[in-house]
């Protein structure tokens, strides 16, 4: 048509009709379309160009002037057109095509997506159109037995559920606790009831930890811009905005330990005759870096204290019983003989009626020399009598003893141990009571009053007991036999005495916790005194008040504890600090004065004349920010929050995972 | 060919249908021959001579096909100011009223609005257009259902309380004399043009519409009324442009509506209508026309009235160019009679009333378009007022020559009316030419072609920016899923670099193809002006599509719903109908081509804005 | 249009911007900033996705189909920025999410392309001086063809010398067949002209002035084709292109929808 000029008459350019479906099939194959074109529903539009009309018995070509006008040969006589074509399989147009893909592709979907939708739960399966991303390492393993609903409870749960789920909050972080267990409250900020309080609001897992990131995706990943979403003070870096430490940082309270840094360093080490005796390398001589963490280890008593005070330490000893003064004989001789000691009293019976024998011998005799023979056996006799303490019937008692009750023994007996008629009646049962069954006597007792006997009486034995009561119940002070007095326990003249055996020794430890638990004051004062006796092991091992028995009354007195181990700084739960890499900060040798400095001014030893353990000096200087800020100020040191902070507290896994991976073994 | 066109079917598979004749749907199938025998001896029609009517258009079968007898009650519109009629009045009894300024308010006179559908109605064509090409429904073709639907126009409107109508608005004034203040108020009709503008979206038609049609200015001695025995109406019907006054009935009043089919035949074989329509066009035309220039509108009456008999009414070109434009075009030669010649003495002012006109100048071998002159414009005014200056002067000659492009009324007005009434009150005019001259051939190319294409005509032409235009016929579906599935255009056309003017109907200023249509199916819609076929009323004769010059008329072959040809009962011919664009006149939204382009490389302009 | 397409894009720009920022303060307070990012751009590509229902709904007023091209193509262009911003990746690691994103580039892609495409084809188109409407190119081929074939007959008759024919037959016939040189046109290599030059023109030294005259009108015919087959080739990828971008997006809106679901119903 681009040929003829008339090109745009509406005689040979009728209405093109894009929005039909079809063109002539032999326009596509590139022949000669026929002017009848395609009908609606995709046949040929017609297999002869023209459909002659009859006029006046005529027949007329009706081709119309698009397809040429009528045609020289005209109709054939029968009316029908003389060109005739074979009809052609029209084509559907770009458009149709386009729409056909369109529905294919949904269907092909829509099919893919259920296809790999319903099969689930299966590792094996390769691959499923729920698959939301391969999980982290960690988490992989824990899907193998529910799959998904390991986490996700919609899961396989129907249509129904799924609608259900999307209707309402499926959020699966409370999954996360069925393995994962945090200090209560878990969905609180950071685990802490005292935050909780004041910051109502649950927190969820989810908020930071994402799943479905890949095997090496990092889902605990926490940046300072989430801390500042929560925190008022916002934190552009570590140097800038955090605020300075407090007071007495990285110490919260004193020492277990009295150990005077600055006088042992100052003074003691220096001193000739300790030098040797010296940490060599300062203070990794004590603190066991190769174990630092949070806190460094002090090293036992053994490689570190004892070097200088093992002798004073071993050989303290502590006076459980002394017999105290009386007025008049509180036991009578008979109880004695039937006594397990009788043997002595009944020696002593024997001499008087030899002496009354010889009486009689030297009335009757005459000869001088008999006399004689008489006075010799009247002075052996005599002095044996002396010997044995055979006294005459009513003379003047003379109590051995001057002592008072020792402070255990009127503890125990819940006597005062200073007056004489108070303890009297308690003290002769108890003797009586020792000279009947021995050692069980004072175990009751040690029962009676609280204690434990087992720990606090062990190694006592009737041997060591049994002779000096009887002693003293005969009025007579003890005289131990011969044998040199070792560790454990022993009796002298009036007491029953203990001697630690060596540093650390159980049962002194147990006598001291036992006054520190339930003493009363007078005994504390005398057992806990620091200065000698049993007391000089609170001269190191700090006594502290323990607030922890809330039940307790206010005018009972608050209870004590000895602290024999040493404790770590506490501080924050939520801080966490390794010291292992920053020791030898300041170069090798320069151990850990990089950051703790000694304090000489500071008053260490004072704190420990009291109880309260937060009542404290350091001797050492607290530790500044500045002193971080040195190095976790610059670019290249990291000074994010997470640096020295932890999100969550005591964070733990549950029994039941545990056995979940036990089971899988 | 890759176009669909329905399979045509063995005739008795065919539906059939009487092939549709001119006055198959008459103008009022009431029409009696009682009726015609009345209007015979009607004065003003009891002398018509009926011998002079050829055989197949008698006289008496125009009255009674293309005629009617209206009755209408005081306060009944009659004709709206604006409407697009395409039939004239005669008076037969009573008294009309013709109000002319200001105007009514719209509301008052019940401007009929092209009855668009509704938005169901719209989107249910996504469903009910089918694939099957120009399927009709045949049944609306048949007579009574005509009646019934009312294919005929205009619902009534009595204007309520005529008293406060009367004083508040000037109504054709009432005493001599008072009538000066009506023309001059008439003369500032544009504010009619104004009306026809905002239907048409704005195109700026101030210079196309002319006030022609007031009978009442014919007897300027009397008041504003229509007496009995007038006629009125003819121009608009005849012109093909819209009243521009209301008229309503001032008292019970009995009208024959003539339709313009028949006007015309009346018009042809019947010396003495000829003559009173030609003259009252003349008068009316020109007094009008004289009224509205800014030359002359100051004048009083006398003086407009002096001035009038003193122009020379002029008409070039024919009524039909359409006609010899494409033959001529054809032979390659131009059809432009010249209407002055360049280098010519002006004798007087040139007021182009109607149509349109080139104003060149010799360029080589050639001439060269330097202006475009339109209803309003004037030519001639700068040598003239040169001559009259400073007469004796050299070089007083036209610097350019005008030609008439189709069918142009002109007004010439004597130098001795200049001298007397415009130059003592004028400035030195501007010299057009000059300006105009200054601007390369390549800046005039565009115009230059869209005359010589005669594009000028068109009012909502489509033309498509082939720069952004993607070919992806969206406009062609868009058109389809407005039309039952049909497309109303057609995406090619002719181009200028990267102008393509698609053959779409560009609804003309000077729709020549409204003339000759048989029954008045092609027509100005009520309001807009756009130009639309009836495809009840239209019969398929073509004359349409063979007068329109830029062959944007198509016709096609109708089917039935089921797809089925419709063919002639007696010859199994196909029936045809006449398609073009109706500018989405019945859709929501407009032109859906337009809206339907998705990369603004499709128009509709007003060529003449457009060019410049 | 393309500055109607920069006004939009500055709407866009700032709708990215007031998501991306308020996606990155949900982050900071530990809120799901994707649920934010995800609905947002699932609305965004269904909003887009509307323009092809807009063309078959031609027939009320929803605006102009430009308006609508302009926001598909910013929309479209947003929904990119959206999905990195949604992701915070380029490419996720689900298998499932894997699809769902190839699926979203190529749409993206493809339509960035065709866009591209559409206004580079519609100066060439224009270039070449004449419209040719896609249905009726195998029509004005044929009739090329048909009319070379006429003058070639007229030849023979007229010259009696059947050199030209059998030229034509052996060698001209296969151009004027069909479309050539599809590639070469469509990338702009002239290789048509070339082989007019070397094979079809080769056969000029044995025909005389009157036949010559004849070859010349070949030569004519032989050039209008190259611009019938310029528009052919540039109209035939005008709307190719679509065929792979409508099919998928209505494949990616599917898949979005079932990625929605799961997120609801796994974790929402």
């Amino acid at each position: 048509m681009i040929l003829r000029d008339d090109r745009f008459s509406e005689k040979i350019s009728p209405y093109l009709r894009p929005n039909f479906p079809y063109v002539c099939g032999r326009a596509a194959a590139w022949g000669k379309p026929c002017h009848n074109g395609p009908t609606a529903d995709g046949s040929c539009g017609g297999t002869s160009e023209c459909h002659p009309y009859n006029e006046g018995g005529r027949w007329i070509c009706r081709r119309p002037p698009s397809a040429g006008g009528p045609c020289s040969e005209g109709p054939l006589p029968n009316g029908s057109c003389c060109k005739t074509l074979t009809a052609c399989q029209p084509r559907r147009t770009i458009r149709k095509i386009r729409g056909r893909i369109s529905v294919m592709v949904a269907a092909v979907v829509i099919a893919a997506i259920a296809a790999f939708g319903f099969d689930f739960g299966n590792q094996e399966q390769v691959a499923s159109s729920l698959d939301a991303g391969p999980l982290s390492s960690i988490h992989q393993n824990f899907t193998s037995e529910q799959g998904c609903n390991a986490c996700h409870a919609a899961h396989g749960s129907g249509a129904l559920g799924w609608l259900e789920a999307a209707m309402t909050d499926s959020d699966p972080s409370d999954n996360c606790t069925n393995c994962h267990q945090f200090k209560n409250p878990v969905n609180g900020p950071h685990n802490s009831a005292l935050i909780s309080a004041s910051h109502p609001g649950n927190t969820s897992c989810t908020m930071c930890h994402t799943e479905h990131k890949g095997a090496d995706a990092n889902i605990v990943k926490m940046d300072d811009a989430q801390c500042n979403s929560c925190h008022k003070a916002k934190f552009a870096s570590f140097a800038t905005n955090h605020k300075e430490f407090s007071e007495t940082y990285p110490f919260g309270q004193r020492t277990a330990i009295a150990f005077n840094h600055s006088s042992h360093f100052g003074k003691h080490f220096k001193d000739a005759r300790y030098s040797k005796n010296a940490p060599a390398k300062g203070c990794v001589g004590c603190h066991n870096v190769a174990l630092a963490e949070r806190n460094v280890p002090v090293r036992g008593f053994d490689d570190t204290c004892a070097g200088c005070h093992q002798d004073t330490v071993a050989g303290r000893e502590f006076v459980m019983f002394t017999f105290p003064e009386f007025k008049e004989n509180p036991i009578d001789i008979e109880d004695i003989i039937e006594s397990p000691g009788g043997t002595l009293a009944a020696a002593a019976k024997a001499t008087q009626d030899l002496q009354g024998e010889v009486e009689k011998l030297a009335e009757t005799t005459s000869s001088a020399s008999s006399k004689a023979i008489v006075e010799e056996i009247k002075t052996i006799l005599a002095d044996l009598g002396d010997r044995v303490g055979s006294e005459e019937g009513d003379e003047e008692f003379e109590p051995i003893s001057s002592e008072t009750l020792s402070p255990v023994s009127a503890e125990l007996l819940g006597v005062n141990g200073e007056e004489v008629d108070e303890y009297a009646e308690a003290t002769k049962t108890l003797v009586e009571g020792v000279l009947e069954n021995g050692v069980t006597a004072l175990a009751e007792l040690v029962g009676e009053a609280g204690g434990n006997p087992d720990t606090l009486l062990r190694g006592l034995s009737n041997s060591a007991v049994v002779p000096a009561f009887t002693a003293w119940a005969a009025n007579k002070e003890y005289e131990a036999t011969g044998e040199t007095i070792e560790k454990g326990w022993y009796a002298n003249e009036l007491s029953l005495v203990y001697r630690a055996t060596a540093h650390g020794d159980p049962v002194m430890k147990a006598w001291l916790d036992y006054a520190a638990e339930n003493g009363s004051e007078s005994l504390n004062e005398a057992f806990l005194s620091r200065t000698d006796g049993a007391g000089a092991c609170t001269k190191c091992h700090a006594v502290s008040s323990t607030e922890t028995d809330k039940n307790a009354d206010k005018n009972k007195k608050v209870a004590l504890k000895v602290e024999w181990k040493s404790h770590p700084a506490d501080g924050s739960p939520l801080v966490k600090y390794s010291h292992k890499p920053h020791v030898n900060l300041l170069g090798p040798g320069s151990w850990c004065t990089s950051c703790h400095k000694i304090n000489e001014k500071a008053e260490f030893s004072a704190a420990f004349d009291q109880l309260d353990p937060h009542k404290f000096s350091s001797n050492f200087s607290s530790v500044k920010k500045g002193t971080c800020v040195e190095c976790h100020g610059g670019g290249q040191v990291s000074q994010t929050c997470t640096t020295c902070h932890e999100y969550h507290q005591e964070p733990g896994f549950k029994k039941t995972m545990m056995r979940q991976v036990a089971d899988k073994k | 060919m890759a176009e669909q066109q329905i399979q045509t079917q063995p005739q008795s598979a065919g539906h059939t249908m009487a092939r549709p004749q001119r006055w198959a749907q008459p103008f009022d199938a009431n029409m009696t021959d009682q009726d015609v025998d009345r209007l015979l001896s009607e004065s003003q029609l009891k002398d018509i001579d009926g011998e002079k009517f050829p055989k197949h258009i008698p006289l008496g079968g125009i009255l009674k096909n293309d005629t009617r007898i209206a009755k209408f009650t005081p306060g009944e519109i009659v004709v709206r100011e604006g409407d697009y009629g395409n039939s004239a009045f005669l008076v037969l009894s009573g008294k009309l009223r013709v109000v002319l300024s200001p105007s009514l308010p719209r509301d008052a006179i019940g401007r009929s609005e092209e009855n668009t559908r509704s938005f169901f109605a719209a989107i249910s064509q996504l469903w009910t257009s089918n694939w099957l090409p120009e399927t009709r429904d045949t049944s609306k073709y048949s007579l009574d259902e005509l009646m019934a639907g009312g294919s005929n126009e205009s619902t009534r409107v009595v204007l309520q309380d005529i008293p406060t109508i009367l004083d508040k608005h000037n109504t054709g004034a009432i005493e001599t004399g008072a009538l000066f203040g009506e023309l001059a108020a008439l003369g500032r009709i544009p504010r009619t043009a104004t009306i026809f503008a905002d239907e048409e979206g704005g195109s700026n038609e101030s210079t196309r519409v002319v006030l022609q049609d007031i009978p009442t200015i014919l007897d300027k001695h009397n008041t504003g009324a229509i007496e009995t025995g007038a006629l009125f109406g003819e121009l608009a019907a005849l012109g093909r442009i819209p009243r521009t006054a209301t008229i309503f009935a001032d008292e019970d009043a009995e009208l024959l509506e003539i339709r313009w089919q028949g006007l015309r035949e009346l018009r042809a074989y019947n010396g003495e209508w000829k003559r009173m329509i030609d003259e009252r066009y003349r008068e009316t035309a020109l007094s009008a026309h004289l009224l509205e220039s800014e030359e002359f509108g100051h004048l009083n009456d006398d003086q407009i009235k002096d001035v009038a008999g003193r122009c020379i009414f002029e008409t070039y070109g024919s009524f039909d160019w359409y006609t010899s434009f494409q033959r001529l075009r054809s032979q390659g030669k131009s059809d432009e009679p010249v209407i002055a010649r360049q280098g010519d003495y002006p004798d007087g002012l040139l007021m182009v009333r109607a149509g349109f006109a080139r104003q060149t100048v010799k360029h080589g071998n050639g001439t060269k378009s330097i202006n475009y002159l339109g209803a309003g414009n004037n030519f001639g005014l700068y040598p003239l007022y040169n001559a009259w200056k400073n007469p004796g002067a050299e070089d007083l000659a036209l610097g350019s020559g005008l030609s008439a492009l189709g069918y142009v009324d002109v007004v010439r007005v004597p130098a001795s009316v200049l001298a007397e009434y415009v130059f003592p009150n004028i400035e030195q005019p501007v010299n057009t030419i000059v300006a105009a001259s200054q601007k390369t051939v390549a800046e005039e190319a565009l115009l230059e072609w869209a005359v010589d294409e005669r594009f000028i005509n068109g009012l909502q032409t489509m033309v498509i920016d082939l720069n952004s235009c993607v070919r992806c016929d969206d406009c062609v579906r868009a058109c389809a899923n407005s039309h039952d599935g049909n497309p109303r255009f057609r995406r090619h056309g002719k181009i200028v670099d990267n102008w393509m003017v698609a053959n779409a109907c560009m609804h003309c200023a000077d729709p020549v193809c409204m003339i000759g249509c048989p029954t008045g199916a092609i027509h100005r819609s009520m309001s807009g002006g756009m130009v639309v076929i009836n495809d009840d009323t239209c019969i398929g004769c073509g004359t349409c599509a063979n007068s329109c010059p830029y062959e944007n008329i198509s016709l096609v072959q109708i089917a039935d719903k089921q797809g089925m040809p419709v063919v002639d009962e007696a010859t199994h011919r196909p029936i045809m109908k006449a398609t073009k664009c109706d500018l989405c006149s019945d859709q929501l939204g407009g032109p859906a081509c337009v809206r339907a382009c998705p990369h603004d490389a499709l128009k509709r302009v007003d060529f003449r804005e457009f060019a410049h | 249009m393309t500055k109607n397409i920069s006004i939009l894009s500055i709407f866009g720009v700032i709708a990215l911007i007031v998501v991306g920022y308020n996606a990155q303060k949900m982050d900071l307070n530990l809120q799901n900033s994707s649920v934010l990012t995800g609905y947002t751009l699932i609305a965004v590509m269904l909003c887009v996705a509307l323009l092809n229902t807009r063309k078959k709904l031609s027939m009320i007023p929803l605006g102009k189909a430009s308006s609508w091209v302009v926001f598909h193509v910013v929309g479209g262009l947003l929904c990119v920025a959206l999905f990195w911003v949604h992701t915070n990746t380029f490419w996720p690691r689900g298998l499932y999410e894997g699809f769902l994103a190839g699926a979203f580039y190529l749409v993206s892609l493809s339509g960035i392309f065709g866009y591209l495409l559409q206004r580079l084809n519609a100066r060439k188109l224009t270039k070449t001086g004449i419209e040719v409407i896609y249905e009726r190119i195998p029509l004005e081929l044929r009739e090329i063809q048909e009319k070379a074939e006429e003058y070639i007959l007229e030849c023979t008759e007229t010259t009696g010398s059947d050199v030209l024919a059998n030229h034509y037959l052996n060698t001209m016939v296969w151009y004027f067949q069909k479309p050539r040189f599809y590639w070469s046109i469509l990338f702009g290599v002239g290789n048509s002209t070339v082989w007019f030059r070397t094979e079809g023109a080769s056969v000029k030294r044995y025909l005389n002035s009157e036949e010559l005259d004849y070859f010349r009108r070949l030569e004519e015919l032989f050039e209008l084709k190259i611009l019938v087959d310029t528009h052919f080739v540039h109209q035939n990828l005008n709307k190719k292109w679509l065929l792979l971008h409508v099919p998928l997006s209505v494949g990616l809106v599917i898949m979005a929808l079932w990625h929605l679901l799961l997120v609801e119903v796994y974790a929402l």
